[in-house]
């Protein structure tokens, strides 16, 4: 690890870098802040989001700030880039949170609709219509893909209880997520959620099994499937929307 | 749009034109259907590898660097090499710094002395 410039040193390599984007001097810029992104993310460490994701976002926060910094405009570099890493994080949150509820009578018709559907399918040889299973149950085809839909609640922390906020820009409220009576550890939210995910393209399928039921962070994913980590964080929070459009019906 | 499409951009040894290279990048990711999240990645990612040949051709006598756009139905391949190919030389093992940011931004990467490549898919939807 480099040692960290002095403050004179580092307004020199910012405007150097200004005027030559040589990339040895972005490093330097780069490498003499990561112990302040790094501080950033610990301050919104929870049990929910890896540590490890959380420095990864604050790191190419760091880099983005360092490319867009203006040394002229008269500003800090450093209020820049904690407004600038901050925003990205909070961003990450509000991107990987999400909730769900789900009104009793739907989970339990989804059940029922699971239920029929490996009737007949055993019936027939094939899996069944929506219209088929409906008129088995006497049900709509409506409330049938309703049902399909439905989901228990994926609770995915919240700003709130990241360790240590002391900030006194406060968490950004929208990324909260309402905590449920709805637990994961439920054999019936589990199946719900089986089937919801089942649902999901075969890559999301994956990514979603390996982040929540394997528990491994976005960087060892993105190791595991050949894909960057940002595009793990972008998959899975299009599984969420998936899930969450899907979930919204019931 | 054709399945696939190849564009070649040749830029000489400065800087300044990273730039285009990322516009480039940009303007094709566009025309896969990229998110605007994705082109920012792909930018960055287009940013490093450029940045780092041309780094390298200055220290090793580059001319240019030509650089290979390969199009297909929802990835962007780019390829860059400096010209003219230095066969003598031994790669520079490329820094933890630029591994770290290409690993976050895009799906592969390859830098080895003066040639390199990264490689991003689009979100199928």
């Amino acid at each position: 690890m480099n040692t960290r410039p002095a403050p004179e040193e580092v307004d020199e390599l910012f405007r150097r870098y200004a005027q030559t984007r040589r990339r040895r001097d972005r490093n330097s810029l780069v490498e003499a802040h990561m112990g302040f992104a790094n501080h950033i993310a610990k301050r919104y460490r929870n049990r929910t989001i890896a540590e490890e994701d959380l420095r990864q976002v604050a790191f190419l926060a760091l880099v983005k700030a360092v490319e867009r910094f203006d040394p002229e405009a008269g500003a800090a570099f450093t209020s820049f880039a904690g407004r600038t890493i901050e925003g990205e994080i909070k961003r990450h949150f509000r991107d990987a949170a999400w909730s769900v509820r789900v009104p009793r009578s739907t989970k339990e018709l989804h059940l029922r609709v699971r239920r029929t559907s490996d009737e007949l399918g055993h019936e027939l040889s094939r899996s069944p219509t929506v219209k088929e299973v409906a008129a088995h149950l006497g049900v709509s085809t409506d409330q049938v893909v309703e049902a399909l839909g439905a989901s228990a609640a994926f609770t995915h922390g919240s700003l709130d209880s990241a360790a240590n906020d002391d900030d006194s820009a406060a968490p950004d409220r929208s990324a909260h997520v309402a905590q449920t009576d709805e637990r994961l550890e439920s054999s019936d939210d589990r199946l719900v959620i089986r089937g919801l995910v089942d649902r999901l393209p075969s890559r999301e399928q994956e990514i979603v099994r390996l982040r929540f039921f394997e528990e491994l962070t976005q960087s060892e994913i993105a190791e595991r499937v050949g894909v960057s980590q940002m595009h793990v964080s972008r998959l899975l929070r299009r599984s969420f929307e998936l899930m969450r459009q899907a979930s919204d019906l019931a | 749009m054709p399945e696939s499409a190849d564009i070649s951009v040749t830029i000489p040894v400065d800087s300044r034109f990273v730039a285009l290279a990322r516009v480039t990048a940009a303007s094709l990711a566009a025309e896969l259907d990229f998110t605007i999240d994705e082109i920012e990645e792909l930018r960055v990612g287009a940013n490093e590898l450029v940045s780092l040949l041309i780094e390298w051709a200055e220290d090793n006598a580059g001319e240019e660097i030509e650089l290979r756009y390969h199009l297909s139905a929802d990835r962007l391949d780019i390829a860059g090499e400096v010209q003219p190919r230095a066969s003598e030389v031994e790669p520079e093992p490329t820094d933890p710094l630029t591994r770290q940011i290409l690993g976050a931004v895009v799906d592969e990467y390859e830098i080895a002395g003066g040639q390199g490549r990264i490689a991003k898919s689009r979100m199928r939807r």
